[in-house]
């Protein structure tokens, strides 16, 4: 009954067919017209570690630092730099060094502390850059540096410029996913927030959007309670049909943008849970990434269906790992942070290059800085803390166009200046874009009376980590 | 003790020599070729590289971009010029391509700057721009009379029509009453209108009685709460205090003063200064104090190791840029870091409006310890203010509410206690003494007592802690409420020096600067005062060219989607040329000299427009010469904002409260969303009971790092800056919103009883009835027979009518016309 009056209405149920014509379009509008031919990543999986992990204790080892203990940091490492207002009223700032091991690992010899096993076991498909470096010295500017930027909210995030450079490969998924975990290193610890993922002054539609890890994995996801399927595709089938008589009478092209909204909707309530549903995952991949991996809204999960999102022609996955901001009780607390995300950070590449996924996915994993040589708090010989430092750290790179097993930039016997190779921010999101096929220089977005950039007018490709 | 100029000796000796020699160096044909073949490159007028312009004399007489004079007459050591030819370090020398400067050139240099570095003034200087030109009231143009026969139009379509005939494009017909009336309703109040209002007008829909309900609605107290929201938005008003500690912040005495402000049509002027120095103002009353809070509404870092210092430059960094963009349409906030590229606002001028601001005290300091870690707390200046009779109402329910919650926690837990002492053989005695002493006590407990009690105990009660959370935040509400407070501006008597930033960076002092307005814009009167009082009415003044003009480009963005400038936030000259410049200006100065600021009456007059009540029917002909639709062809029948979408959903179920004013209320939200994002204090969200769940959407809670998502998913922004323009997108996420949030679901149930209830007898009756209560418009026949179709199709599967009209009801919330101005 209802369909004869349907056909009456449109005429062969046209309008549902103009609908997905323009979904269509809405989907290939990028604003750049192609990647370049160039491109080397078509996706990219980015491991936000969120509160600063200590270079120090992880990877840039400092073996003279041993025979120092509880030394002045000397003037001349300092040179009076800024710090925080944590430590700038300590009357002394004596070197902490870290109390880890550490050996090298793969053909490439990079140097990992054992708190990184897993991960030192696929140092050769990565690139570590131990000569990052930030302007800003509090974790909010910084990590609004790091996603977009700039250390004032309003611009947009990296994955939202991405998705308005060059658009989605998807028709059931947004292009921008956000994962949230929390450390168990340091379970009360910053916040992090929507303006992180937020598209600034781009259209909103290329926000991230945010997976949940209780409830429905997207929000208001699930068909409200007494709604069946075939009730919920009733009711699109009507609404589809009047918005379409409403097009009929007024031609706003607004209304068929609605319906194919309204059909994406739909589609996500099928295709988002289909992507979170591990239970078809053999007992391999769970060896693989871990038992944490079984439990929803883990660092580990988020790992594994970061290669199930990406499967799936997801274009930028982001996820954020809290908890690492060891101020005080460092040694404990690191040890929990890394408990959560060494096998399943490692186990990603792995995995990821097992299904030939590796060679056009780039992954990304770093923090907002870094953190000083020196303790924050009391020293003992085998406790300390470290606050913020934006003069140094280390983040690594793997997959698409990286130069696999290779270490660039170095830091002084202190982990404290940069001696080789500094790399800014604005430098790294350069060579990010230029290997997802974009002149950073060239996506641009008029605001305000100025054409915005991702690197504001700096950055230069680091041309020493391409493969 | 001042230090006193002196000559320097050798340069005595040089201007002697070249005195001797009768000559100086020849700018222009010896120095000027240098700049040509070896810095034009980077430093002409079009690329100004470090803000270094060497082409023309004005450019060359800027500060670079670093602050620093690029010559001084006669003194090399103050010349980078010549620091910068001569330096060593081949990373650092300019021209940083090719071969040094030879020595020659060096000498050259070096001669001419001592010699006072001359440079003919070439007269260049920047072109104004348009938007810094007074505007004038143009005559309207005339327009061939059957166009507009029959149309009552106004100004404003006469402007309209006449550059439409230049593009061969013309006015829609006039929209069907239906939907006029829906759309003036909600764009007036927020709020759609009834069918017995809508059965009033469509007796009578002729241009007078239109005009009658215009006035009408405007005199409605939900004008204010509609047009609250855009100032909202501009002020960047938030209940939080932003970045990651975002705790609540008490603020909301303020935006109860702009909505009341709105419905008294306090004009935009008094409106202006009264916000941005109400407390300078001659025996300042408590609403002109409150009316501060606007720059308050800046975020505050409370982020432990934060420094105070900078967080102050950068609240004062946002009172800048956003008095420049709403008053200036300009983008001063440019210059914080080097002189404006495009618009004659220097670094310097940038911190001689910071000047104006910077003698606010401190909004926060450093306090104890926690964790080895600074504590940071607000210090600011607060105002208590007087209660009204509904804030002392509101108190008391909230109250009544805590009570109640706190009766049901204390009830558990003494029957927690008497297991816990069945248990024991030594009976109560076993109890510690602080627990027996709470219990003997003759006064309730409170809620700490409760919680030592919990603690000493260690009574497994599960869900237990999370009460106990959810009662400290309803008591510190209640404590909110008690106490009504809200942030204000205050002068300090001893004024702070204020010096440029060089490169924005606040540890970098330059020069000293006072407070004085940008040089290309009008005149700062010497009658007015050197503080924000003066520069609040500089920024109103008549002479001004851009506040009006910024104004009502706002106002018709909020009308017709888009701006006559389209570029609302830069009138700069990076900015759009407005689309219709005279209309613009015609309607900036009548809105100063006609109607003396009202917001109210330039309003009326936009929507009393022939082309504002035009239908939006899409006429291809004229789609294919504007797709864009910049000359109004149609009425653009945008989509609504995020509040009005809830309260006319709202509205439309019969559940809106008419509640105004007051504390801001919760509505229900999934509580995962706020625990995940949100800051680090009320990790939980405890929604709002009873009416409050269904108040106006102006009233919710706005945190900025946990935003209600209902809002957020249709473009409202977090609030962290001023914000002029809300994106109107169109999204996937926006149809779950509207189909599965519970409290659309709930609506949709709400609307499906209401039909049953009120929408008369028959079948057709009711969908008529529900269809017109949600569009306003009567169905047409296939419409009636689709949805007729439906409702028996679910009533058959299921049985149930009830379930039916929910159906019924949640197709009508959903579509693209309901949510939009049609």
């Amino acid at each position: 009954m209802l369909d004869s009056t349907r056909r009456q209405f449109l005429g062969q149920g046209s309008r549902l067919a103009l609908g997905s014509i323009a979904l269509e379009a809405l989907l290939r509008e990028g604003a750049l017209a192609a990647p370049s031919p160039q491109a080397k990543a078509k996706r990219v999986i980015y491991l936000c570690q969120s509160g600063a992990p200590s270079q120090i204790d992880l990877f840039d080892h400092k073996p003279a630092l041993e025979k120092r203990f509880n030394e002045d940091l000397p003037a001349s490492i300092r040179q009076g730099q800024r710090l925080t207002t944590m430590t700038s009223g300590q009357d002394r700032f004596p070197i902490a060094p870290s109390i880890f091991k550490f050996s090298r690992h793969g053909q490439c010899g990079a140097t990992v502390s054992e708190l990184m096993p897993h991960l030192a076991s696929v140092s050769d498909d990565l690139c570590y850059i131990k000569s990052m470096f930030t302007e800003a010295i509090n974790h909010d500017p910084a990590i609004t540096f790091l996603q977009t930027g700039a250390q004032q909210a309003g611009r947009p995030s990296f994955g939202s410029w991405i998705s308005y450079g060059l658009g989605t490969e998807n028709e059931n998924l947004p292009a921008f996913v956000v994962l949230l975990s929390r450390g168990s290193g340091r379970p009360n610890c910053q916040p992090l927030y929507d303006r992180l993922w937020g598209s600034g002054f781009l259209p909103s539609r290329h926000q991230g959007v945010k997976f949940l890890s209780s409830g429905d994995p997207v929000l208001y996801l699930k068909n409200p309670p007494g709604v069946s399927d075939a009730g919920r595709r009733r009711n699109l089938d009507a609404i589809a049909e009047l918005n379409g008589s409403n097009h009929e009478a007024f031609g706003d092209p607004e209304t068929l943008t609605r319906i194919a909204q309204y059909e994406m909707a739909a589609r996500m309530q099928t295709s988002v849970p289909d992507a979170a549903d591990l239970s078809g995952e053999p007992q391999s991949t769970f060896d693989l990434y871990g038992p944490e991996a079984r439990v929803r809204g883990s660092y580990a999960y988020h790992c594994l269906l970061a290669r199930r999102l990406i499967e799936r022609d997801v274009r930028f996955v982001q996820l954020f790992h809290m908890g690492w901001d060891q101020h005080n009780a460092l040694p404990k607390q690191i040890r929990g942070q890394c408990r959560d995300t060494d096998q399943p950070s490692a186990a990603l590449i792995t995995d990821l290059k097992q299904r030939g996924l590796l060679d056009d996915t780039l992954v990304i994993w770093g923090g907002e800085f870094g953190r000083t040589v020196y303790s924050q708090g009391e020293l003992t010989a085998d406790n300390y803390g470290r606050d913020h430092h934006p003069r140094c750290f280390t983040l690594w790179l793997a997959g698409a166009g990286i130069k696999a097993g290779h270490t660039h930039g170095a830091t002084d016997d202190f982990s404290y200046n940069i001696t080789e190779d500094p790399v800014h921010i604005h430098d790294l999101n350069a060579t990010l874009l230029h290997l997802l096929g974009i002149d950073h220089e060239r996506l641009t977005h008029r605001y305000q009376g100025r054409d915005f950039r991702l690197t504001d007018v700096h950055g230069e490709v680091v041309r020493g980590i391409l493969g | 003790m001042v230090a006193r100029p002196q000559l320097h000796p050798l340069l005595l000796v040089t201007l002697l020599l070249s005195a001797i020699r009768g000559s100086g160096v020849d700018f222009e044909k010896e120095i000027f070729p240098i700049f040509e073949a070896r810095c034009l490159d980077c430093h002409d007028t079009a690329t100004l590289k470090g803000g270094i312009g060497l082409e023309t004399f004005y450019h060359a007489h800027l500060p670079t971009d670093a602050g620093e004079a690029l010559f001084t007459p006669g003194d090399v050591t103050k010349s980078v010029l010549f620091h910068v030819v001569s330096e060593a370090d081949p990373e650092k020398r300019m021209p940083p391509k090719g071969d040094p400067l030879s020595s020659g050139e060096i000498e050259l240099l070096k001669r001419w700057i001592e010699e006072g570095a001359k440079w003919p003034d070439d007269g260049w200087r920047p072109p104004k721009h348009w938007s810094y030109v007074t505007p004038v009231r143009s005559v309207p143009p005339s327009v061939n009379p059957p166009l507009l026969e029959n149309r009552h139009p106004n100004e404003i379509d006469f402007f309209i029509t006449a550059t439409q005939q230049e593009h061969g494009l013309t006015l829609n017909p006039e929209a069907d009453p239906a939907r006029l009336l829906r759309r003036v309703t909600l764009d007036l109040t927020g709020l759609p209108p009834t069918i017995e209002q809508t059965d009033a007008f469509l007796a009578d829909p002729s241009y007078a009685q239109y005009t009658k309900v215009v006035d009408e609605l405007l005199a409605s107290p939900s004008y204010g709460e509609k047009w609250a929201v855009p100032w909202l938005d501009l002020a960047r008003y938030a209940d939080s205090e932003g970045y990651q500690r975002d705790s609540p912040r008490s603020m909301w005495p303020w935006r109860d003063w702009v909505i009341t402000a709105l419905n008294e049509d306090k004009p935009f002027d008094q409106f202006s200064i009264e916000q941005l120095a109400g407390d300078l103002l001659p025996n300042a009353t408590e609403s002109q104090k409150i009316a501060t809070a606007f720059h308050r509404n800046s975020p505050l870092n409370l982020e432990a190791g934060t420094d105070p210092n900078e967080d102050h430059y950068k609240q004062i960094v946002d009172r800048v840029n956003t008095t420049g963009t709403i008053w200036l349409g300009s983008t001063v906030g440019c210059a914080q870091c080097h002189n404006h590229k495009y618009d004659p606002i220097s670094a310097k001028e940038y911190y001689e409006l910071f000047a104006f601001f910077n003698n606010t005290p401190m909004e926060s300091k450093q306090e104890g310890m926690e964790m080895g870690m600074a504590n940071m707390v607000h210090i600011g200046p607060v105002l208590e203010v007087t209660r009204s009779t509904a804030d002392i109402d509101a108190e008391l329910r909230a109250e009544a509410e805590y009570e109640t919650f706190l009766t049901g926690i204390r009830s558990d837990l003494l029957e927690a206690v008497d297991t816990h002492v069945k248990k024991d053989p030594k009976g109560r005695e076993s109890l510690p003494e602080e627990v027996q002493k709470i219990l003997e006590q003759e006064q309730e407990m409170n809620l700490n007592q409760c919680r030592t009690i919990s603690t000493k105990l260690a009574l497994k009660n599960p869900g237990m802690s999370r009460r106990f959370e959810e009662a400290e935040i309803m008591e510190n509400r209640l404590k909110e409420q008690r106490k009504k407070e809200v942030r204000i501006l205050q002068e300090m008597s001893e004024p702070r020096s204020t010096f440029v930033a060089k490169r924005g960076d606040f540890l970098s002092a330059g020069e000293k600067v006072s407070p004085a307005t940008p040089a290309a814009l009008h005149p700062f009167p010497d009658e007015f005062p050197r503080n924000r009082l003066g520069l609040a009415k500089w920024l109103v003044d008549p002479a001004n060219p851009l506040a009006a003009r910024a104004y009502i480009n706002r106002l018709w963005i909020e009308l017709f989607g888009q701006g006559l400038v389209t570029t609302p936030e830069d009138f700069g000259s990076q900015g759009e040329k407005p689309s219709h410049p005279e209309l613009l200006d015609w309607l900036a100065v009548s809105f100063v000299e006609d109607d003396h600021w009202s917001m109210k009456k330039s309003l009326r007059r936009i929507v009393l427009s022939a082309t504002y009540r035009q239908s939006t029917v899409v006429n291809p002909k004229s789609a294919e010469v504007d797709p864009r639709n910049q000359f109004l062809w149609r009425h653009p029948g945008h989509r609504l904002g995020a509040e009005m979408i809830r309260d006319q959903a709202l509205a439309i179920s019969g559940l809106l409260s008419e509640k105004r004013l007051g504390i801001h209320v919760r509505p229900f939200q999934p509580e995962t969303f706020w625990r995940k994002s949100a800051g680090q204090s009320e990790t939980y969200y405890v929604p709002s009971q009873g009416e409050d769940a269904y108040r106006r959407g102006v009233y919710t809670l706005w945190r900025r790092n946990a935003h209600y998502p209902g809002f957020a998913n249709f473009d409202a922004p977090d609030r962290s800056a001023c914000v002029v323009k809300r994106d109107i997108s169109n999204t996937p996420l926006q149809a779950l919103t509207l189909l599965n949030d519970p409290v659309y679901v709930e609506f949709a149930g709400a609307f499906g009883k209401r039909i049953a209830k009120e929408g008369g007898d028959g079948l057709d009756e009711r969908l008529e009835w529900a269809f017109r209560t949600a569009l306003t418009r009567t169905p047409r026949a296939p419409e009636l027979e689709l949805l007729r179709s439906a409702f028996e199709t679910v009533r058959s599967e299921s049985g149930s009518e009830e379930k039916a009209w929910r159906e019924m009801a949640t197709i009508l919330l959903n579509l693209h016309e309901t949510i939009s101005r049609s």
